[in-house]
């Protein structure tokens, strides 16, 4: 082999010998794992379904649960809201009754029974949101224009209960909608029958959302006597066009926005909605006009597609930038750099993949690339945050511009999906041009400076890389300038620190042992966190808000299953970097055992210490898993004592393999082996959780797979604490 | 249990055996160190000096034998034994994360009667940087800072493992006054391990030669030196290619002159030589290292002439 492959060799071998590397392949399982199998089983692959974009108001009405309470307690005449969706239950079209006893009853006819109609009890009623399999019949039309204060009226794909109610829809629903005189708006599309209604005035329509039927009538209407209308869906057809008459009332209507024009139910229908938007565009210059159904299949597999992506080249980044630390450095070339190479190729690898996978799944080439880019580049020049000097502070930019651009990324899939795909379909072209050459410029600048990474670390006199988490350790980081960010963290944990020590002594040896530990800066990053990823959920649905001239959807709508990912985020991390700490303190194990303290209080006390230590980590699981059940319509008790049981489970376990890991004089084995066994914990947690509450009918078969997490737990746990006080120390 | 004799030592090892996968590290290991003694513990690498060291502070457990420090078996050791031991590593395992005064200050915290001026004094004469974080210290900082910390809380028996050999020779000056001081105030009973010959000279009233697990000698240093010489001979013909001198440790022969290395010389034995070979005998002390390595030396050359 000729000295410059081994070389190459060498690298590559010292990549993948590491026992980092080892570790996070094993904990990339439990992100790859699912996607790919989901991917390989079909699951993930996306459809060709078209979503419609919502129009109106999201909803946060209540659901059959609340207002049977409301009901019983007599607080109906508050009653402002209604979905028929929310809560666990249907709640189908007025036909909840209370019976005599105080019980709710479902009656499949408009009968009385003895009971009494609660939905008629509703004064304030103001908004309703109903959707299939709900039905319309005509008593519920009549009824629904007794709610003279309703103002928000959302009934897309309620069907008719027969042929002669679906008949008479038409008229139904012009009589209803006439006595609604504060109707702000509403969602007609694909509502039963609704192809031939005439609307009546609507003098207080602001969001309107419409079929093609009689539209050019209806549209005249509109522009005659709906003089605040702003924001427009129209669900059309793919082989229709617009007439001028539409046109001329769309061009009369003097506060319209934005028209979302539905013309596609099937994927290969899209080049036909996008033809009628172009078309709509040209003909309404001063209006917004977007396609008003978009492929969610297709945004969650980019989504997925990136993380995967993701993922390899991060591991190989990041130990490219660790090697550059050891005296391996020095050996390597200047062009075509080996510790630059293997990540490069890796990246160019999973880059490829990504864009495959993303051409295949519908994504405009454009964005595939951008985003093949930015996720197998994400991780380059991790390491030179903290360089000082004007290009550590364009480094520190770009790194930092990267971060919010994913999380704002990201935050865009969770809330409004559907501008994602406007992205991805490649409708959206300057945004497009724009996010490509800056993940170009991105990428380049950080392999430049990547390259120069040994020069840059022999003059600044280091010893490590800067920026690395572990200088918070080594002190490298005690030379950070005055003012920046890293010598700020260390400057509050050196405090934190300082009040651990001064509390009152004697104390239980376990809490002395834990005072030497700053913990304030995993507290810190939880927080920023948490801050971080609530902020953007905020702000985006704003910056929505302001694009669509809608209300921004209700922060409560989407807020736990922020929370819910931000704790599984922030629980992988501080058991990692629970056990990380406890590695760290191997070495000085030895002396605190020689403090004035017995074995037995030694050994009891380092058990304290990391169950105490689990604490946080254990909160956000116990965070995320609740509000995943919370969020779940159909979680029931089981499911809750499923999910208890593999809380149990994995905290027993994590607790005694960091306390293994803290001891051991194989802590290389004991590590990967700790972390395969944590990534098939997790994932049959996950499992285990999702037949819980998915098929009830598996329900044993769940709580065998909860059990088993938890016999290996405790079985880790008797084999770690098996005579652990005749341990040999050091 | 104890015996009376045992309660007055600091360290009381009987019998000690330690394997490894098999291997005796310690071999019927035997030692006694009264209170108010300072011993050094010499022998190569992987003698066994560590091993033993361990094994008295109740890390490792032994196989077989006994270790009993301040009265109470080394495996049993309690809080308030533990109280009354220092113990300096070869290597100083600190927190990285912490600077020096803190580090002091969460240490000192463990220990009720720990000498706050005393603790202030050897930081100022050591000129430890307080407000330093431990991680980027140099070496023999970090050395200095393991002492403090052992010393602080003024330990009857002071456990020093191979503790200067990263220091300079002014760190190491240093560091002896301060252990010297520390034997000197009475109470102090110090066993230390060390490859420094000299070091342990200027320090150690006796010394405990460790040879592959076992004790070769324990005893005063002054009395090592009086049994270990080296004869040098100059006889009036050429003389034999072995003198087979009792105790001899190693011999060069040049015709009529030879240098030899004895364990156990006396005016007798001096005598005899005189007497067999007609020659002229002139007796050499030696110093610590010198015997340590005739020791070392002349076994090995005595093992492979075996051979």
């Amino acid at each position: 082999m000729t000295p410059i492959l081994r070389q190459y060799a060498l690298v590559l071998w010292a990549i993948i010998s590491r026992p980092w590397t080892l570790l996070m392949l094993g904990l990339g399982v439990l992100y790859v794992g699912p996607f790919l199998g989901a991917w390989l089983g079909g699951r993930a692959v996306p459809d060709n379904v078209m979503t419609p974009v919502p129009v109106v108001e999201a909803s946060s009405g209540i659901g059959r649960e609340e207002l049977q309470r409301s009901a019983l307690e007599g607080r109906l005449e508050s009653v402002t809201k209604i979905d028929t969706k929310a809560e666990r239950s249907q709640l189908s079209e007025y036909q909840i009754f209370i019976d005599e006893n105080g019980q709710i009853a479902n009656l499949a006819n408009d009968g009385r029974d003895g009971g009494w109609n609660v939905l008629e009890q509703l004064p304030a009623l103001e908004k309703l949101w109903m959707s299939p399999p709900d039905m319309l019949s005509e008593a519920g039309w009549r009824r629904i224009g007794e709610h003279t204060a309703l103002e928000v009226l959302s009934l897309p794909n309620v069907s008719s209960p027969d042929a002669e109610t679906l008949k008479r829809f038409p008229a139904l629903a012009r009589a209803a909608l006439e006595r609604l005189p504060r109707l702000r708006e509403l969602d007609l599309r694909g509502t039963g029958g609704s192809f031939e209604l005439l609307l009546p005035p609507l003098p207080k329509i602001e969001v309107l959302a419409i079929g093609w039927g009689r539209l050019e009538e209806n549209l005249r209407t509109l522009a005659d006597g709906s003089p605040r209308l702003r924001s427009l869906a129209i669900q059309t057809w793919f082989d229709i066009g617009f007439t001028p008459g539409m046109i001329e009332s769309l061009r009369r209507m003097p506060n319209l926005r934005i028209v979302y024009v539905a013309g596609a139910y099937q994927a290969e229908d899209e080049p036909a909605m996008t033809r009628q938007v172009t078309e709509l565009r040209r003909a309404l210059p001063g209006v917004r006009v977007h396609p008003g159904t978009y492929r969610s299949s297709r945004v969650w597999a980019s989504f997925g597609a990136t993380l995967l992506g993701m993922y390899l080249p991060f591991v190989f980044w990041f130990q490219s930038g660790i090697l550059l630390s050891t005296s391996l450095a020095w050996m390597l070339p200047r062009r075509l750099a080996p510790h630059l190479f293997w990540p490069m190729a890796l990246a160019a690898a999973c880059g490829g993949i990504i864009v495959a996978l993303l051409v295949s799944a519908g994504v405009a080439w454009m964005p595939a690339l951008t985003l093949a880019l930015f996720a197998t580049m994400l991780a380059a020049g991790g390491t030179l945050g903290e360089v000082e000097g004007i290009a550590g502070r364009i480094s520190s930019i770009v790194l930092r511009v990267e971060l919010i651009a994913g999380l704002a990324g990201a935050a865009t899939v969770l809330i409004a999906p559907w501008i994602a795909d406007r992205w991805l379909s490649g409708a959206m072209p300057w945004l497009s041009v724009t996010l490509l050459a800056a993940v170009i410029a991105a990428a380049t600048w950080k392999l430049a400076r990547q390259a120069r990474l040994p020069r840059i670390v022999a003059s600044l006199g280091l010893a490590t890389p800067p920026g690395l988490v572990i200088d918070a350790t080594q002190g490298t980081l005690s030379k950070q300038p005055a003012g920046s960010f890293a010598n700020w963290q260390l400057k509050l944990a050196e405090r934190g620190v300082d009040r651990q020590i001064d509390r009152p002594v004697p104390a239980p040896y376990a809490e002395m042992l834990r005072r030497s530990q700053p913990r304030i800066q995993m507290l810190l990053m939880v927080a920023i966190m948490l801050v971080v990823m609530v902020g953007i959920t905020w702000v985006i649905p704003m910056v929505i808000a302001r694009g669509t001239g809608q209300p921004p959807p209700p922060l409560s709508q989407f807020l736990p299953g922020v929370i819910a990912a931000f704790a599984w985020q922030a629980c992988v991390m501080t058991i990692a970097q629970t056990g990380g700490m406890w590695v760290q303190r191997r070495g000085s194990l030895v002396i605190d055992f020689l403090r004035p303290v017995s074995r037995a209080g030694y050994w009891r006390g380092l058990r304290q210490a990391i169950a105490r230590d689990l604490v946080l980590p254990t909160a956000l699981g116990a965070v995320c898993v609740a509000l995943a059940l919370g969020l779940s319509r159909n979680a029931g008790g089981w499911a809750w004592c499923v999910a208890c049981v593999l809380l149990v489970g994995i905290f027993v376990m994590t607790h005694a393999m960091i306390l293994l890991l803290a001891v051991t004089r194989w802590p290389l084995v004991v590590g990967t082996l700790m972390a395969v066994l944590l990534v098939a914990a997790v994932i049959g947690a996950a499992v285990a959780l999702v037949s819980s509450v998915s098929r009830p009918a598996e329900l044993l078969t769940a709580f065998l797979a909860a059990g088993a997490v938890l016999a290996v737990g405790v079985g880790i746990r008797i084999g770690v604490l098996w005579r652990l006080e005749e341990r040999e120390i050091g | 249990m104890t015996t009376p004799a045992e309660h007055h030592d600091a360290v009381c090892v009987a019998g000690l055996v330690k394997r490894f996968g098999g291997r005796a590290v310690l071999d019927s290991v035997d030692l006694r160190v009264p209170h108010g003694q300072v011993i050094g513990l010499l022998g190569l690498n992987g003698s066994g000096k560590s091993t033993l060291i361990k094994c008295l502070l109740g890390l490792l457990r032994p196989d077989e034998g006994s270790a009993t420090v301040l009265g109470t078996d080394a495996w049993q050791l309690a809080d308030g034994e533990k109280a009354r031991i220092g113990y300096v590593p070869q290597e100083a395992t600190l927190y990285p994360w912490l600077t020096v005064r803190q580090t002091v200050a969460y240490v000192s915290s463990f220990y009720s009667r720990w000498d706050r001026a005393w603790g202030e004094e050897l930081l100022r004469r050591w000129d430890l940087p307080l407000g330093h974080r431990v991680g980027p210290l140099s070496v023999g900082q970090k050395q200095k800072l393991a002492l403090v910390l052992a010393l602080g809380h003024r330990p009857e028996l002071l456990i020093l493992d191979e503790p200067v050999a990263s220091l300079d020779p002014v760190a190491r000056r240093w560091f002896l006054e301060t252990v010297l001081e520390t034997a000197a105030d009475g109470a102090g009973t110090v066993l230390f391990s060390t490859h420094i010959t000299s070091d342990l000279e200027r320090v150690a009233s006796h010394v405990a030669l460790l040879r592959e697990g076992k004790v070769t000698f324990h005893d005063e240093i002054d009395v090592l030196k009086d049994r270990v010489k080296r004869l040098r001979i100059e006889a009036a013909a050429d003389l034999p290619a072995d003198l087979h001198l009792p105790g001899t440790l190693r011999q060069e022969i040049r015709g009529r002159q030879a240098l030899v290395t004895v364990d156990g010389v006396d005016a007798a034995l001096v005598a005899g030589v005189r007497e067999r070979f007609a020659a002229e005998v002139v007796v050499d002390n030696l110093n610590l290292e010198e015997i340590f390595l005739e020791l070392h030396d002349g076994e090995a050359a005595a093992t492979s002439r075996a051979r």
